[in-house]
């Protein structure tokens, strides 16, 4: 199965959960009915006198249909209500809401600290080998060794990670523990942990309101005065009961819909890094680590599906109930020869040996370097939400090739945006003139002078290097405040203005930053899939296809396009005029297309690859434009090599 | 019964309302605490250039070890407040003893700097003029994390001072947040130099 495939069954899952969850209310509802029945018996008998207190309840009688109704409705109502809640802001929060509530707090994209760095350069190393904008990091400060991913889209996704792991792994075992996480984000698996975390939350309410009940007694002076029925109490009491089988039912609902996903991401780790010893020892470390990958905090519970490793510890820790596979399991299936005994780790002194290595690790810089060129459109879809190790390998090399001042830049939220100016500043001094006097009147003074500063640097920077700095510099930027992000869009925008004509590396630029942007400063909701036929979509495809075609091969470009047409639709095909296919077009068609079905998306993205590659060489500018069309279409597509 | 039933209903809404309450304040609290790091980040570039500025500059200035054992003071007791003020960005006191040492330390920077004009060969070294330059750098980066701390902070203040969320601060203990201001002192007298 391919990453369209994935996404699709991912989906089903979603199917899945809401028909579980609508199982689970079901069941919650008779059990909050049974608890009230229960509930006013027993305040019945020990209050007397206050006869017949319920909904002309008299005590031996169990059914009575309007008191049901009633509860239906209330439980309903708590239940879906939490829900609701939760999603909402869940949805306007991202993935960074999750990170946030489990007490995580952003690695600032600037950290020196050696083992900070480390872990913020495999996470960045990862990424661009997957062509996935450059997560947030977020660190846990947990001594258990754990990490997840969380998010709806690739633009609000965001990687935590415990500073236990941070410590104790070593640079491979930590790889191949991000590798995992960056297979759930392939898999559309932290969508749907984020949806079911949502979902699930108005079930573990139904507890929260028992709790609240037996407790609301004593302060609230208003029910004693009304001197209202104790069986509140009790009522409350046995909510907690029935609230506790809510939680018991949201975890297995969990455990049905992740576990097995756990051995996918373990399995697609070892592909991505053809490396099993990291990821299998990262494993065996947590095995034989006194803490293990435990996080304490009170938000685990509500969060657990999303980890690494499992969480919780107490009697949730037996396999039966864990949310994840046995760790024994696990590494079996990566390392067969593994005889289930795990060597106690001595937490000291591997710390000690990773800081050294960390610090070793930045002063010598070595690397090999791999050049592939994919022709066959089908081979490169294959590594889309797939990157091999050689994509690894060659965002490591290209990196390396990046100046250092210019990575110093890019990860400093207050120069992260000279960057961006400076990507945007056209090489030709005429028109570089007018926007840099544009640029002067709307940017921070201080920070129009960094530009300048950086500007030779940038300017001299090869020309497949330049979309991958606009990668790198995201999780900076994403540490700005909400008035800050709004002077940098508008000086992004005016810059791009500036010269009356929008180029085709501005717009690139300008999508894939600030619309990733938008995921953290507005609202992130994923987005739905409105498209299930071809059909509807053939308009689109046909600017997608005639812009792509034109900047490839010019007017040349019948032919590429109406061969890739012809993978979409049967007929003749002929490209649209350019007045018709404008990049404002463009940019519409792509917002449409994103709200395909995966399936569909998988045809869009080969035909696109078709018209790139059927002349065997990829141009910068087809490069880029490809790239915008991965990156609109949320499909991480790894950096070809252009010419 | 409906009574029960209504009052029941109100007591669950309520509950719910507080929780969202509660979490709001929460998220706004931790997004404050995180925008404390970037300070973090960039003050620590800011105290480590320091002592390097200090040490090329007493080749030139023999006669002047006082004011540069003042910066040296100055930034260390900088180091040790933030230490503590990163530790706990929520604790007032903690932000308001880091925003003192930090004026203190502008002050002494102040009468360094003042020097500079008082000796020409020390604004003629490469060394001293490449470190005043990325301290300047420094300067307005720490300027420009502050603005988004305060950013923040100021947002979670005054979803702390609206109503409703107002009645609950006090019993759900969140205290208000300090901004993060730092006065740069006027240096009052010339600097009087010694030959």
């Amino acid at each position: 199965m391919n990453f369209f495939g994935y996404q699709e069954k991912a989906r089903r899952n979603s199917a899945v959960l809401v028909a579980l969850f609508i199982l689970a209310i079901a069941l919650i509802t008779v059990a909050v009915y049974g608890a009230v029945v229960v509930g006013a018996m027993i305040g019945q008998l020990f209050f007397i006198d206050q006869q017949a207190g319920f909904y002309g309840f008299s005590s031996g009688q169990l059914w009575n249909v309007e008191l049901f109704l009633w509860i239906s409705a209330a439980t309903l109502l708590v239940i879906l209500g939490g829900s609701a809640y939760r999603i909402h802001t869940l949805s306007q929060g991202g993935g960074a809401a999750v990170a946030e509530m489990l007490g995580g707090s952003r690695l600032p994209a600037s950290v020196k600290e050696p083992l900070d760095r480390r872990l913020l350069n495999v996470v960045e190393e990862m990424a661009i080998a997957s062509g996935l904008p450059v997560p947030p990091v977020f660190m846990l400060e947990q001594s258990g060794i754990n990490a997840f991913a969380a998010g709806f889209t690739p633009s609000d996704t965001v990687i935590g990670v415990t500073r236990g792991a941070v410590e104790l792994l070593s640079r491979d075992e930590l790889q191949g523990v991000i590798a995992h996480e960056f297979s759930h984000i392939f898999n559309g698996d932290s969508a749907m942990k984020m949806r079911m975390m949502g979902l699930l939350y108005g079930i573990t309410l139904v507890s929260d309101t028992g709790i609240g009940l037996m407790t609301m007694k004593r302060t609230s002076r208003f029910s004693r005065d009304r001197g209202s029925h104790p069986g509140i109490i009790v009522i409350g009491f046995l909510l907690f009961i029935v609230g506790t089988v809510g939680l018991v039912i949201a975890d297995m609902i969990k455990r049905a819909v992740s576990r097995q996903r756990e051995y996918l991401a373990d399995a697609a780790a070892v592909q991505f890094t053809r490396n099993p010893t990291g990821i299998g020892n990262a494993l065996k470390v947590i095995g034989g680590y006194r803490q293990g990958s435990t996080v304490n905090h009170s938000a685990t519970g509500q969060a657990s599906h999303f980890f690494f490793g499992n969480a919780l510890k107490s009697w949730y820790h037996s396999d039966w109930w864990a949310t994840h596979p046995p760790l024994e399991e696990r590494i079996r299936r990566i390392d067969p020869g593994f005889k289930g005994r795990f060597d106690k780790v001595d937490s000291q002194a591997r710390s000690f040996a990773n800081q050294a290595q960390a610090a070793a690790d930045f002063m010598v810089s070595s690397g090999s370097q791999v050049a592939h060129l994919q022709v066959n459109p089908d081979a490169v879809l294959a590594m889309v939400g797939n990157p091999g190790p050689e994509s690894l390998q060659e965002a490591r090399a290209m990196l390396k090739k990046m100046p250092a001042r210019v990575r110093d830049f890019a990860h400093d939220p207050y120069t992260a945006r000279a960057a961006v100016y400076a990507l945007l500043l056209d090489p030709d001094t005429s028109q570089r003139k007018v926007q840099l006097s544009v640029l002067e009147k709307t940017a921070d003074p201080n920070v129009f002078r960094e530009t300048l500063d950086i500007l030779p640097d940038i300017g001299g920077l090869s020309s497949e290097l330049r979309l991958p700095l606009a990668e790198m510099v995201m999780p900076a930027l994403k540490e700005m405040s909400l008035p800050q992000y709004r002077t940098f869009k508008k000086s992004v925008g005016a810059l791009i203005k500036a010269d009356h004509q929008v180029s085709l590396f501005e717009f690139a630029l300008y999508r894939m930053v600030i619309r990733r942007l938008q995921g953290e400063f507005g609202r992130s909701a994923a987005v739905e899939v409105r498209y299930h036929r071809m059909k509807a979509l053939l308009p689109h495809c046909r600017v997608l296809l005639t812009v792509l075609a034109r900047t490839g091969h010019g007017e040349e470009g019948e032919k590429p396009f109406a061969e890739s047409m012809s993978l979409l639709a049967e007929g003749e095909h002929t490209m649209l005029a350019g007045r018709e296919s404008r990049l404002s077009h463009f940019d519409q068609a792509l917002t449409r297309l994103n709200m395909a079905a995966p399936a569909l998306k998988e045809r869009v993205l080969k035909a696109a690859l078709h018209c790139v590659l059927c002349n065997g060489v990829v141009f910068v500018k087809e490069g880029e434009l490809l790239r915008v069309i991965a990156d609109g279409l949320d499909c991480p597509l790894p950096p070809l090599t252009m010419a | 019964m409906t009574t029960v039933m209504v009052v029941l209903g109100v007591i669950v809404f309520l509950m719910l309302y507080v929780i969202f309450i509660y979490n709001r304040l929460v998220k706004l609290k931790n997004r404050f605490k995180n925008a404390f790091a970037q300070i973090d980040v960039q003050l620590r570039r800011r105290y480590d250039l320091i002592p390097n500025l200090i040490e090329t500059a007493k080749g030139y200035l023999k006669h002047e070890k006082e004011t540069l054992e003042n910066v040296i003071a100055a930034r260390n007791s900088a180091l040790g407040a933030m230490k503590r003020a990163s530790a706990s960005p929520d604790d007032v006191g903690a932000v308001k003893a880091l925003m003192g040492a930090e004026a203190a330390l502008g002050g002494a920077l102040l009468h360094f700097n003042a020097l500079n004009e008082a000796y020409p060969e020390l604004k003629a070294d490469k060394t001293i003029a490449q470190l005043s330059e990325e301290l300047a750098s420094t300067e307005n980066r720490v300027g420009f994390a502050r603005q988004a701390y305060n950013d923040e902070v100021m947002v979670y203040n005054t979803q702390r001072e609206t109503f409703p969320d107002t009645l609950f601060v006090g019993m759900m203990g969140f205290k208000e947040a300090a901004l993060f201001e730092v006065k740069r002192p006027e240096v009052k007298e010339r600097v009087n130099v010694s030959f």
